[in-house]
């Protein structure tokens, strides 16, 4: 598959700094791409290189199968940004902003209305319409700027922490709407520190540090479990003196792993349906085990294995 | 059509809601009761005897008030408000928004002037048919009030470009860099070139106090004053026409790069060209003939302007001249990064902007190359002896003004590389290197001329780059003493080995941050 995105040795130089050292990715059509990282990482300056706001120092960088030096205008036609610090005129009302935009859009003006109302109706403002944007709480705020970017119907989506500074409650409404925004099929780059943010939605990810990509790829290409492998942690009552020589007896076990005396961690390849039979397998042979789960690694688990921490 | 422009629209309509304009209104109102105040002090008279002339009089002070407040509301007003505007938008990244809509810059830019002048044009509408009551009293010609308001509308179109420019090219980074602050400073600046030689054909103040005063003032806005222009006498309103249509196209055309953009350059290389050819055809026009014997044929009733007036006119052009190659035209530490990482990479290369770190220096040379000027007029003005004893042909000017940008160029680039040699905040290096350029060899060098009772000292006084004049111009090497050729050399040597020295260090540096990149 040709990727949606395609970012090769970008570095952005400022005075002091280079917020981005020789960073390359790609992201595929469809793809929830979280880009993680500590503050000063080079996230933002990565993304607005993207979204052609800021000019790269270097890099070969392709979005949609636009060249982004040669071909900003086309670019810019496809994609959607929405930036950390939601800014908008607050001497407006909600449906005069959205309007501007519709506007500049090219909607036409019998659909516009149509347009801001189903734009509202996506992030659940519309009863703020006829409200000054100056009234607005943050959270609302930042969902009038997303239903703003998505007017145009923009193929790719550009998100800046666009969950930063919000209360609990409007973080999960604005995860609620970017999950269905996933769910329609857009190809979505999305930064974040808060990692349980994006550990829902994101199916790739990239883990930024010092202006560099550590690693990237599809989640499960991230974590250190295969595909077909199903990894089972499990904790015994007590101390089991000859539970490695039954473990070994197990026939698709590809390894095991001895957490503390009681706590365990075994590798088993396959798929979901193999948990059953392994705890089947466990109870015959008399092991005393009181509790059992599946282990799934998330992008949090993922991040904090590579140990990313420093700015750039 | 401006109708259909959504950003127009919307800015309209944040600039006409009702209390807005109310308050606009009060404050029009405040201000044109004070003018007319000051113009019924001024213009107060003991001989109007009947109540016909009483009330011609009282007509024309209203009509002027009213000329007076269009200026204030519609150019000073209006050029605060979309400058701030565009800084506004630019410091709460709004405008980016607007830069990834399908809308085309041009599009943008009238959007954005037109809407945030909405309510000073519709004030202005007002004031317009308010003066009218007082040319209907008798007190002012129709043909007066009308061309007085035409030039009011367009030096406020000019502003209104100006201010799209500078407001999209100023840097957000310096520390005064607020919003207000940046109105402010630009209001001062209109103030200042209302003094500053032929600049003072660009700023709205002359005319105003004209207006006001009825005085015996070099600058009028009606057709009866004329300037000297490749050897005839051109109407003021006319060379203002001509300086505010040429510069407004310049900062048009260059808006429209920078509003797509943030990050490109506030001018690019051809607008620097267009704007240098602009200046060269206006101080050419200006100087032409003056030397001739044309000088004695001219009517008294035109004003021509001494010989210490055209030097100052001169200076400013100079000034002018180099604030703006000072502030867009200098080397950037970060093109030359680029260049090396290109030379390494040998793969296309992206280009960026970054000129906050050179704009710190630019700032305090350009202040040096200011406060060099200003005193150089000064003493000028003073009426310094020598000075009366001048004979120069224009050609002159137009060199001088080419070496000493050349000089400015060349200066930074070398500071560029010294602040690249030596530590972070290591700004007195530079600062003495400017210092020994600008002041100590020109003073020494005056000391000297003046001792030698030299026909043409002022080459010493008007720009450091005098001292390598006399190496190119043939007519002068025959009279400037060989200390001034000796010292423009010595000066070439040293320039020339400095930025051998910087060449060979920056690459060093460039190669070595390569390496860090690369990691």
């Amino acid at each position: 598959m040709e990727a949606m995105i395609s970012v090769e040795n970008l570095i952005v130089d400022f005075e002091n700094i280079t917020a981005c050292k020789n960073v390359s990715f790609q992201v595929f059509p469809g793809e929830i791409f979280g880009l993680i990282g500590p503050n000063g990482a080079g996230k933002t300056t990565t993304l607005k290189v993207l979204a052609t706001l800021l000019k790269p120092t270097y890099g070969i960088i392709n979005i949609g199968g636009f060249d982004l030096e040669k071909q900003t205008i086309q670019i810019r036609k496809i994609i959607g940004f929405m930036p950390d610090f939601s800014p908008v005129y607050e001497e407006m009302k909600v449906w005069e902003f959205l309007e501007l935009y519709a506007s500049a859009y090219g909607i036409e003006k019998n659909k516009r209305n149509k347009t801001i109302d189903s734009g509202l109706h996506r992030v659940n403002l519309v009863e703020k319409k006829d409200a000054f944007i100056g009234e607005l709480s943050r959270g609302m705020k930042q969902r009038l700027v997303l239903a703003k970017t998505l007017l145009p119907e923009p193929q790719i989506l550009f998100l800046d922490e666009p969950a930063s500074g919000l209360d609990p409650l409007a973080r999960k409404e604005l995860s609620e709407i970017l999950k269905n925004l996933g769910n329609e099929g857009k190809t979505i780059i999305i930064s974040s520190h808060i990692l349980t943010e994006l550990a829902d939605f994101c199916t790739a990810a990239g883990i930024m540090e010092k202006g560099r990509m550590i690693k990237w790829g599809k989640l499960e290409n991230l974590s250190d479990i295969p595909a077909d492998t199903v990894c089972v942690e499990f904790c015994t009552s007590g101390k089991s003196t000859n539970l490695t020589n039954i473990l070994n007896n197990y026939p698709s076990l590809l390894k095991f792993e001895k957490e503390t005396d009681q706590l365990w961690r075994i590798y088993i390849k396959g798929n979901d349906s193999v948990i059953a039979d392994f705890v089947k397998f466990l109870v015959e042979n008399n092991v005393p085990i009181i509790e059992i789960r599946k282990v799934k690694e998330d992008i949090q688990t993922i991040f904090f294995k590579t140990g990313a921490k420093d700015v750039s | 059509m401006l109708v259909e422009n959504p950003l127009y629209t919307a800015v309209k309509r944040i600039q006409t809601r009702p209390l807005r304009i109310l308050s606009l209104t009060i404050v029009e109102v405040i201000s044109i009761l004070i003018v007319y105040f000051i113009i019924w002090i001024i213009s107060s008279s003991s001989e109007l005897s009947d109540s016909e002339q009483f009330f011609k009089h009282i007509g024309r002070n209203f009509a002027i008030a009213m000329l007076v407040g269009q200026y204030i509301v519609l150019v000073i007003y209006g050029t605060f408000s979309i400058e701030t505007r565009f800084v506004r938008d630019r410091i709460s990244e709004i405008i980016n928004f607007h830069r990834l809509t399908p809308v085309s810059p041009q599009n943008l830019i009238s959007g954005y002037v037109f809407g945030q002048s909405s309510d000073a044009i519709i004030l202005w509408c007002i004031l317009f048919v308010s003066g009218i009551i007082g040319v209907l009293s008798g007190g002012i010609s129709f043909s007066q009030y009308l061309s007085s308001s035409i030039l009011v509308c367009m030096c406020a179109a000019f502003f209104y470009l100006f201010a799209t420019w500078s407001g999209l090219a100023k840097p957000l980074t310096l520390k005064f860099g607020a919003r207000q602050t940046w109105g402010f400073a630009t209001l001062l600046s209109y103030i200042i070139i209302g003094w500053c030689g032929d600049l003072s054909y660009l700023s709205p103040f002359p005319a105003m106090w004209t207006i006001i005063g009825d005085g015996d003032y070099f600058f009028a806005p009606l057709p009866t004053t004329f300037v000297y222009f490749f050897g005839f006498s051109m109407p003021t309103i006319f060379y203002s026409m001509l300086l505010w249509i040429t510069f407004g196209f310049i900062a048009f055309f260059s808006s429209k790069r920078k509003i797509f953009s943030e990050d490109s350059p506030a001018l690019s290389k051809k607008e620097i060209l267009w704007l240098y050819g602009a200046l060269a055809f206006i101080i050419t026009g200006r100087f032409h003939g003056v030397y001739t014997n044309k000088l004695q044929s001219i009517p008294s009733l035109y004003r021509v302007p001494s010989i210490e007036t055209f030097l100052t006119i001169g200076n400013s052009f100079l000034i002018f001249t180099a604030f703006i190659i000072l502030l867009f035209s200098i080397p950037k530490r970060i093109n030359l990064r680029r260049f090396f990482i290109k030379l390494q990479m040998k793969k296309t290369i992206a280009w960026n902007q970054d000129d906050a770190p050179s704009l710190t220096l630019t700032k305090f040379l350009a202040m040096i190359c200011v406060a060099f000027q200003i005193i150089m007029d000064f003493l000028i003005t003073l009426r310094i002896s020598y000075v009366q004893k001048i004979t120069i042909p224009y050609a002159d000017i137009f060199l001088q003004i080419v070496f000493f940008s050349i000089s400015i160029f060349f200066t930074i680039f070398l500071i560029e590389g010294f602040r690249m040699r030596f530590a972070k905040n290591s700004d007195s290096i530079p600062a003495l290197i400017i210092f020994t350029w600008f002041f100590v060899i020109p003073f020494v060098t005056l000391l000297y001329v003046c001792q030698k009772n030299m026909k043409a000292p002022y080459l010493a006084v008007l720009s450091p780059t005098n001292f390598l004049m006399p190496v190119f111009l043939k007519k002068f090497s025959e009279e400037t003493p060989s200390f001034s050729i000796i010292a423009g050399f010595t000066l070439l040597v040293i320039a020339t080995y400095l930025s051998f020295l910087f060449w060979k260090n920056s690459r060093k540096i460039f190669e070595q941050k390569l390496f860090e990149i690369k990691g």
